[in-house]
């Protein structure tokens, strides 16, 4: 498999049996959904909105949110934009429609309907079809993205950009460690790829989608794991034509680190786009605060959406991934999403018109070793593929050159771990394959080393498991 | 001691389910394998076949089985008795973390999973480090 446009004849020869698998795939028409996306107002179409923020120094707070039926779902959806007074708002597709189970999806619709709430944890898309969405669509006033991911979403994004969505993600990576355990990269790779040239094909057409990705859930990892597993999909993002993309990253607490993350992450994608001679992506930031576990105590949630702003303020990130500060509790209510949609927004409020920096000469460190460690990784996967990025990838991911921790996926070495230093960065406790050079091991290394001297004794796992937790605790390192 | 008694402990661990939080297994695997253990890792939404076939294939010890979904009570039955019709008599099965949706109390729970058969039954939270000094105290003990 080479990281090469999807030809007309392929993507159209591969789109009739993506749409096949479900009655509801026969109602897109790609022509009438491109025509359908030129008649969306600016304020529904997330690039416009995004951009907008990018300009003006805005950020807007994130998540995702789905109910069973469409009635439900514009409830929520005009709740939040109402009471939350949201910006941008997102379609959680349920759990059986991500396993492409549309028929259990369906039954839950009914007992749904029976019930009088929702029996699924998300909006079944693919059920509701076109139509269905775009009652949606009409109903608010916001743009909407997918957020979700499945190991093949290739006819949930057909139906729901043809029903009015105007972002989503493509991110295989991030699916095939995550999301399913059985999952082959190849294939991954293979459903992904038909996404970006579908988003490709809108753009090519005068539609602007904004593409999301993330490369692997940060939780407990130094950040340039996940700028190099972002990196790479972002080269393979380009060569099927998607023009804007939104780069999300975990931000974990240590603010030197997470701003040096969102500066490298910028300019590297610039560097290897420019390297393929690719036309470069229109790029926007999200950040998310990082944690395995949400506070079930209510005031350090709320602190964690505040911290959230905060790094999305310092990162200059146009999006402010949250959760709710019910999120511990279980499903949240549309109030749990509104208040926490009020909070950002305060938060924003309060930061925007002021300029606030972090320490200079921390910085300057973290962006020198941050680049020095994604360089070394995409530089290998480029030169394991000889050249090409999605060749080089599945080498990559095999031998542990690009590597995940907690990956559920047993396709994975999983023989990185990382763990924080005593300021709270995440260092490589165990950088298992991954290509560095001697002068990255010995400041991990040492940075682990100032902790242990400060604790007086080693650190370990039992290191590793306080560290995840922390947050939810409500510290940043013990 | 025969040779057998001298090799490595081998363990096969995972997420028994459609569960696939594994956090907690990683973490365990990774102290298993600093403390000298053979980790076979199968990840998550593994079955009981599968968790079987794996025991089998690298003649292992134990089978360590973690589940978040609440979901365990239907998930783990069985797997006892198959695994004795597979020819693993011996075998040490422990299963950990959110066993069990509602506020039944750890005795309760506990008491469930022993009476299908599982050796040792853990909440969430536990440190590995108690698991694994069990883990050795049980293996060493079938093997004798």
């Amino acid at each position: 498999m080479k990281n090469k446009k999807l030809t007309e004849d392929e993507f159209f020869k591969e789109r009739k049996e993506v749409l096949a698998q479900w009655p509801t795939g026969k109602d897109v028409d790609l022509d009438e959904a491109i025509a359908y996306h030129k008649s969306l107002p600016p304020s529904k179409v997330y690039v416009e909105k995004l951009r907008y923020a990018k300009e003006h120094g805005k950020i807007y707070a994130i998540t995702g949110m789905g109910k069973a039926t469409i009635e439900e779902q514009i409830e929520l959806l005009t709740f939040v934009e109402k009471e939350g007074l949201a910006d941008l708002l997102g379609t959680s597709p349920d759990s059986f429609s991500r396993q492409l189970s549309f028929d259990r999806a369906e039954k839950g619709i009914e007992e749904s309907k029976k019930a009088g709430r929702s029996m699924l944890n998300g909006l079944p898309l693919v059920n509701h079809g076109v139509a269905g969405f775009r009652r949606v669509v009409e109903a608010i006033h916001s743009p909407i993205s997918m957020r979700y991911g499945a190991a093949d979403p290739r006819l949930i994004d057909e139906i729901g950009y043809a029903g009015g969505h105007t972002s989503g993600a493509t991110d295989a990576l991030m699916d095939f460690w995550h999301h399913h355990a059985r999952v082959s990269l190849e294939s991954a790779l293979s459903t992904h790829r038909y996404v970006q040239r579908l988003i490709g094909y809108y753009g090519e057409h005068g539609v602007p989608l904004c593409a999301s990705c993330q490369g692997l859930y940060g939780a407990g990892i130094s950040p340039s794991l996940q700028m190099a597993a972002i990196l790479v999909q972002v080269l393979m993002m380009a060569e099927q034509g998607v023009r804007h993309a939104r780069l999300h990253f975990a931000a974990h607490g240590n603010l030197a680190q997470d701003v040096a993350t969102a500066h490298v992450l910028r300019s590297l994608k610039q560097h290897y786009l420019k390297k393929f001679g690719y036309d470069d992506i229109e790029e926007f930031l999200s950040v998310s605060f990082s944690l395995v576990q949400y506070p079930l105590e209510v005031g350090s949630a709320f602190a964690v959406v505040f911290m959230n702003t905060l790094m999305a303020k310092l990162c200059g990130a146009q999006a402010n991934d949250i959760r709710t500060v019910a999120e511990a509790k279980g499903i949240p209510t549309k109030e749990d999403t509104a208040y926490s949609f009020r909070t950002a927004k305060a938060m924003e409020n309060f930061l925007e018109t002021q300029k606030i920096e972090v320490d200079k000469k921390a910085l300057d460190t973290e962006v020198a070793m941050a680049e020095l460690e994604v360089r070394s990784i995409v530089d290998r996967v480029l030169e394991l593929g000889d050249g090409d990025v999605v060749d080089g990838t599945i080498k990559a991911v095999k031998s542990g050159v690009l590597d995940n921790p907690f990956a559920t996926n047993p396709a994975s070495p999983c023989k990185v771990m990382g763990i924080k230093d005593s300021q709270g960065a995440l260092r490589y406790f165990n950088h298992g394959n991954l290509p560095f050079p001697k002068e990255v091991i010995d400041f991990h290394k040492g940075k682990i080393a100032e902790r242990e001297k400060l604790k007086g004794k080693k650190l370990d796992y039992e290191t590793l498991v306080s560290d995840l937790l922390a947050v939810s605790k409500g510290v940043l390192v013990e | 001691m025969t040779n057998e008694k001298e090799s490595k402990r081998t363990v096969v661990t995972g997420v028994i389910g459609e569960d696939v939080h594994v956090v907690g297994i990683r973490i365990l695997e990774y102290a298993l394998g600093e403390a000298g253990f053979k980790v076979v890792p199968l990840g998550s939404q593994v079955s009981q076949k599968e968790f079987i076939d794996a025991a089998i294939e690298t003649n292992a010890d134990a089978i360590l089985i973690s589940s978040l979904s609440g979901h365990a009570s239907s998930l783990v039955p069985g797997l006892r008795e198959k695994c004795i019709e597979a020819g693993l008599k011996d075998i040490v099965i422990y299963v950990g973390g959110y066993l069990l949706v509602g506020e039944m109390a750890w005795e309760g729970v506990e008491k469930r999973f022993k009476e299908m058969g599982i050796d040792r039954v853990y909440p969430p939270s536990t440190s590995p480090r108690l698991a694994m000094a069990d883990l050795e105290a049980d293996i060493s003990a079938r093997r004798r």
